[in-house]
C-alpha cells in the first residue's frame, strides 16, 4: 500500500505537479537528514546537503525509473552529496583503538551502560558513535536504527555486502570498546 | 560465533537509546518555496522565450518585408524640402535604386516570399495553441 502511494505521489511530479512532490519530502526527509548528518559530523551541512538531496531529486525525477525503490534511489543521492562534501573538507579519519573486546568486557560494558541515566546513555552513544569514522556511524545507524537491511545499505552506498558485514562488525566492537572505557560511577 | 551474536544483540538493545536526530521544523516548506520558485521561473523563461522569438521575428521581418513592398527607386532628394536644412542637404542625395532595384523587383514577384511569411506565422500560431491546449490538459 505503501509503495503504491509512493509511485502515485512520483507519477504526479513527473506529469509537472510540483506539489506532490511534498508527500515524498514528508516521508524520506529524516532519513536523508539522519544520512547526510552521521557523514558530515555538521548540522548546518546536513540541513543544507539534505536540501540538495531532495532538489536533486526533483529535478532528475523524470530519470527515476523506478528499477529500485524510491528511497534507494533517494538516499544513494543523498550519500553520495555528503561522501563528496567530505571529500572536499578532508575531514580526519578516526583512529580509535581497534583492539578485541572479550565476552566478559563486553557483557560488563552492556551491564554498566545499563546503569546509567537515560539522558547520559544518549550522551555516550553519540559520543560512541562519533567516534567512528562517517561511513561506520551510518552503517551502524542505518542498521540498528533505521532496520534497514545490508543488501539495502550495499544498494546505496555501493559498499558490498561483505564489506558493510565487516564494517558493521568493525564498529560493533569499537562502540563498545568506547563504552567499555567510560568511568561508571560518575556519569550520573 | 557467541561473541557475534552477543554484540549484535547488546548492539540493538543499546541504541535503542538514541532517537534520530530531526531536520528543521521549517524543513519542507523551505524546501518547497525553492521547488515551486525554481518551477515558475522555468515557466517564465519557456514563455518568455517563444514571446522573443516572435519580435525578434517581427521585428527583423516586417520592415524588411515593408522595405521590399513600399522601397522607392530611383534617385530622391533626403530632406530636400525642409527650410532650414536646405543649405545642407539640399544637395544630399541618396541613390537606393541602383543595386536594390533588382533585389526588390524580384522580391515583388517572388510567391514562395509571399507566401512564406504566412506560413510561418501560421505554425507559430498552430505551436502556442497546442502548448495552451496541453497546459489546460495538465492542470
Amino acid at each position: 500500500m505503501d509503495n503504491t502511494n509512493e509511485q502515485y505521489y512520483i507519477q504526479k511530479v513527473k506529469a509537472g505537479q510540483a506539489d506532490a512532490f511534498r508527500f515524498l519530502v514528508e516521508r524520506h526527509k529524516t532519513v536523508v537528514y539522519n544520512i547526510v548528518l552521521q557523514i558530515t559530523r555538521s548540522k548546518e551541512d546536513a540541513e543544507e546537503l539534505a536540501q540538495d538531496t531532495f532538489l536533486k531529486a526533483y529535478q532528475s525525477i523524470k530519470g527515476f525509473k523506478g528499477d529500485s525503490k524510491f528511497s534507494t534511489w533517494l538516499y544513494r543521492i543523498a550519500y553520495n552529496l555528503a561522501i563528496s562534501k567530505i571529500r572536499k573538507k578532508k575531514l580526519p579519519t578516526s583512529n580509535i583503538d581497534d583492539s578485541n573486546i572479550s565476552d566478559d568486557d563486553l557483557k560488563q560494558a552492556y551491564e554498566d551502560f545499563e546503569s546509567f541515566e537515560n539522558h547520559d546513555k544518549e550522551k555516550h552513544l553519540k559520543q560512541a558513535i562519533s567516534q567512528l569514522s562517517p561511513e561506520d556511524s551510518l552503517i551502524i545507524t542505518l542498521f540498528y536504527l533505521n532496520e534497514h537491511s545490508i543488501e539495502e545499505i550495499s544498494e546505496f552506498t555501493n559498499m558490498s555486502k561483505s564489506n558493510i558485514k565487516v564494517r558493521l562488525h568493525r564498529a560493533r566492537k569499537k562502540m563498545f570498546n568506547y563504552l567499555s572505557k567510560l568511568p561508571v560511577g560518575s556519569i550520573i | 560465533m557467541e561473541n557475534n551474536k552477543d554484540i549484535d544483540r547488546y548492539t540493538a538493545k543499546v541504541l535503542k537509546n538514541i532517537e534520530q536526530e530531526q531536520p528543521p521544523a521549517n524543513f519542507t516548506e523551505r524546501l518547497m518555496d525553492k521547488i515551486l520558485a525554481e518551477q515558475s521561473e522555468h515557466k517564465k523563461i519557456e514563455s518568455s522565450s517563444s514571446v522573443k522569438f516572435m519580435l525578434i521575428f517581427s521585428a527583423v521581418f516586417i520592415p524588411f518585408f515593408l522595405i521590399a513592398l513600399l522601397m522607392p527607386s530611383g534617385n530622391f532628394s533626403f530632406l530636400g524640402n525642409m527650410g532650414i536644412t536646405n543649405n545642407v542637404f539640399g544637395n544630399l542625395q541618396i541613390d537606393f535604386g541602383h543595386f536594390l532595384n533588382p533585389i526588390i523587383q524580384s522580391l515583388k514577384e517572388s510567391s514562395f516570399l509571399k507566401i512564406l511569411p504566412i506560413t510561418i506565422i501560421t505554425l507559430i500560431a498552430i505551436e502556442q495553441i497546442l502548448i495552451k491546449i496541453g497546459d489546460f490538459k495538465k492542470v
